[in-house]
């Protein structure tokens, strides 16, 4: 069955089925989001007023039979945050269940009346746009509790108050399988463009929903068994591996040890409390505790690696989950707390109140720098989100994230590419990533291009982190696979896998094109990329960005970083060089 | 020679009574090496995936000194 597109006008409160039209045909996840975004999305536009969309697309795969770990469902429009194209995936129940039902995509346009809060309820029956007012105000673990007592089962998409005041830092929450919030859609502020069509949660129901249609059966069932294998038989993703065993938090430690940690507000690439942070520990207080906690946790059903955790309190009751690499060190290191039961409970009050806890750890640290907290003030940290939660001047400021943050406190070191700030891998330790920092069309963003797999990892290949050399072309090459594996609604930590295995990398292409019947091989990976990668830089110059917005912040070009004592060296035309190709080389 | 050496994750295994990143002395002979370490330690090879020496990813094959402090690890990854 075809798929269809489902457009909800939030003006009218009408919802309409449109039929896939020829230009978005080939696309899914984050290729899809993007194009319509491209298309129907002014770049000028303020990307909280009524010309904005939030466009919310599963992959090529998601909601098939048993495709390993391809539950992802992509969230584009403008971002609120960096002012330009965003594509911010998520885990959790939802991707399966809007590909279950029969849609490509959900495209939400339009204002309701001033003051009107909805909850959009998606059935195979249509949309039912009920009122909101019982859930206006709360925070995620109670939003998902009261739509779980109507609509058991269902996936709930939402935001919390955070969204609801249409911060920069607001990210969209997908429940998991227990109906926790945690799963976030969280770079780019999202969950503000969500709130500023009035949407409070959405509610998909897929019961009796048609499913997703495979073109080539067998096709596909020869692409899942390759992928399968590889996944099984790497190191890093098999069962009992490093990422089901410690979760993504095990990079703490390797990050340390390469200098590339960033500590304190990016003034150190070492932090002497990483240990009581990390995976390891994480993994060693779930066994000690017990009850609900949990290492190898999977954050959708159908998922074989299972990185997300559960963490658990003194009593052994579920606290958060997942505590991820990003947001133990963002919360942890770049705060200077090294007290996991303080990041423990600041991760459940990101989910809850629901800002990204990327650009939350960030916003403190860059406060703490400021003067508002001393660094290692773990109390202190964790009341900033009382703030958030009660929408005071000081929690306006921090929800909007770190430029808004540094501004107010009088701050010059500020770690952020296109106004959105860095994840967890110093660009100085680590030049790769830097590089795709300062590239990608997302703002500062490791998901976008992770050179860390060779620079670090030992995945696909060796290269030293230190160098310069062969940097642009190597974000470049990983920027491309990555915006095609974030359009089959696999989830990007199949990447490790398949990078090492060449019967995974083709059995992925395979997978999709079984799915959807396009002559799709290994070899069309990297190109198909580019092409979502040319949409998105596109739309970026149509909305003002030029070349010196790819660029990373002065202050890594100035100050040493302890300890290898290195400074950014790249010059600006190596990174031109990464999207020369665009314009053909010429200038935009 | 004596060198300091931190294991991690999976690793720890191989190392009674150590904890994660807990330093430890190995006393070897002038002019070993990683892998000679790695024997040492009774790691298998492919489990000591990464190994860094005073903070830089080595080879296998890279020379030891007095006093360094090498850090090993198994596969990792995340994001
Ligand atoms: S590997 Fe982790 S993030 Fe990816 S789908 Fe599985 S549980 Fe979710």
């Amino acid at each position: 069955m075809a798929k269809k597109i489902l457009r909800i006008n939030m003006s009218t409160l009408k919802a309409s089925y449109e039929s896939m039209p020829e230009k978005w045909a080939r696309w899914a996840g984050r290729g899809l989001t993007s194009a319509i975004t491209c298309d129907e999305v002014d770049p000028l536009c303020h990307p909280l007023g009524p010309n904005n969309k939030l466009v919310i697309a599963p992959g090529w795969v998601t909601g098939t039979p048993a495709a390993p770990s391809s539950g992802r469902t992509s969230f584009g429009g403008k971002s609120p945050l960096t002012g330009g194209i965003k594509e911010s995936n998520a885990g959790g129940l939802s991707g399966q269940m809007i590909a279950k039902l029969g849609l490509a995509a959900i495209i939400v346009e339009g204002t309701p009346a001033q003051g009107k809060w909805y909850t959009l309820v998606v059935s195979k029956d249509g949309v039912k746009f009920e009122d909101a007012v019982n859930l206006v105000g709360k925070g995620m673990y109670e939003v998902d509790e009261i739509l779980w007592e109507k609509y058991p089962k269902t996936a709930v998409i939402g935001i919390g108050q955070a969204g609801e005041m249409k911060l920069s830092n607001a990210g969209i929450s997908v429940n998991d399988p227990e109906n926790k919030p945690g799963r976030y859609a969280g770079r780019g502020g999202m969950g503000a463009v969500m709130g500023a069509r009035g949407v409070k949660a959405m509610v998909i129901v897929d019961a009796g929903g048609p499913g997703v249609g495979i073109e080539n059966m067998d096709l596909f069932k020869q692409g899942r068994k390759k992928l399968t294998e590889s996944i099984q038989e790497h190191g890093l993703t098999k069962k009992g591996g490093a990422l089901n065993s410690f979760g993504t938090a095990v990079l703490v430690n390797i990050l340390n040890e390469a200098g590339g940690l960033p500590t304190r507000n990016f003034s150190a690439g070492q932090f002497e409390g990483a240990i009581k942070i990390s995976g390891e520990a994480i993994a060693e207080v779930c066994e000690k505790r017990g009850g609900e906690g949990t290492m190898g946790h999977g954050c959708h059903p159908g998922c074989i690696i299972k990185c997300s955790n559960i963490y658990p309190d003194a009593e052994g009751k579920a606290l958060t989950s997942c505590i991820e690499y990003e947001s133990t060190w963002s919360l942890g290191a770049n705060c200077g707390i090294d007290n996991l039961e303080f990041v423990a409970q600041m991760n459940r009050a990101c989910n809850d109140v629901g800002v990204d806890t990327i650009e939350a750890g960030n916003a403190i640290a860059v406060a703490m720098e400021g003067g508002l907290l001393p660094f290692g003030d773990a109390e202190g940290a964790l009341k900033t989100f009382d703030e958030i939660r009660k929408g005071t001047p000081l929690g306006r400021i921090l929800g909007q994230g770190v430029e808004a943050t540094a501004k107010a406190f009088g701050v010059s070191r500020v770690p952020v590419v296109k106004h959105q700030s860095m994840p967890a891998y110093e660009p100085r330790a680590v030049k790769g990533i830097g590089v795709t920092y300062a590239t990608t069309p997302m703002g500062a963003d490791h998901t976008a291009g992770y050179t860390i797999c060779p620079e670090i990892l030992g995945v696909s290949g060796k290269v030293d982190p230190l160098s310069d050399e062969g940097k642009a072309e190597a974000s470049l090459t990983f920027q491309a696979a990555t915006a095609f594996i974030d359009s089959t609604g696999y989830c990007l930590f199949i990447a490790f896998p398949i990078l090492d295995i060449a019967k995974g990398w083709e059995g992925m292409a395979e997978s999709v094109a079984g799915v959807t019947g396009m002559n799709v091989t290994g070899a069309d990976v990297v190109p198909l990329g580019k092409e979502i990668l040319k949409m998105e830089r596109l739309f970026n110059e149509r909305a003002g960005f030029t070349a010196e917005d790819d660029r990373p912040p002065e202050f890594m070009l100035n100050e040493a970083l302890p300890p290898h004592n290195v400074k950014w060296t790249i010059t600006n035309s190596q990174l031109d060089s990464v999207f020369a190709w665009v314009h053909d080389g010429q200038p935009a | 020679m004596r060198v300091t050496v931190k294991l991690f994750a999976t690793l720890v295994r191989f190392k009674d009574g150590t904890r994660v990143g807990k330093a430890f002395e190995i006393e070897l002979p002038e002019g070993s090496n990683v892998r000679n370490l790695i024997d040492v330690l009774n790691i298998p090879m492919e489990e000591a995936h990464i190994v860094f020496i005073n903070n830089i990813i080595e080879e296998i094959q890279s020379k030891l000194k007095d006093g360094d402090v090498v850090g090993m690890f198994p596969p990792v990854g995340g994001g």
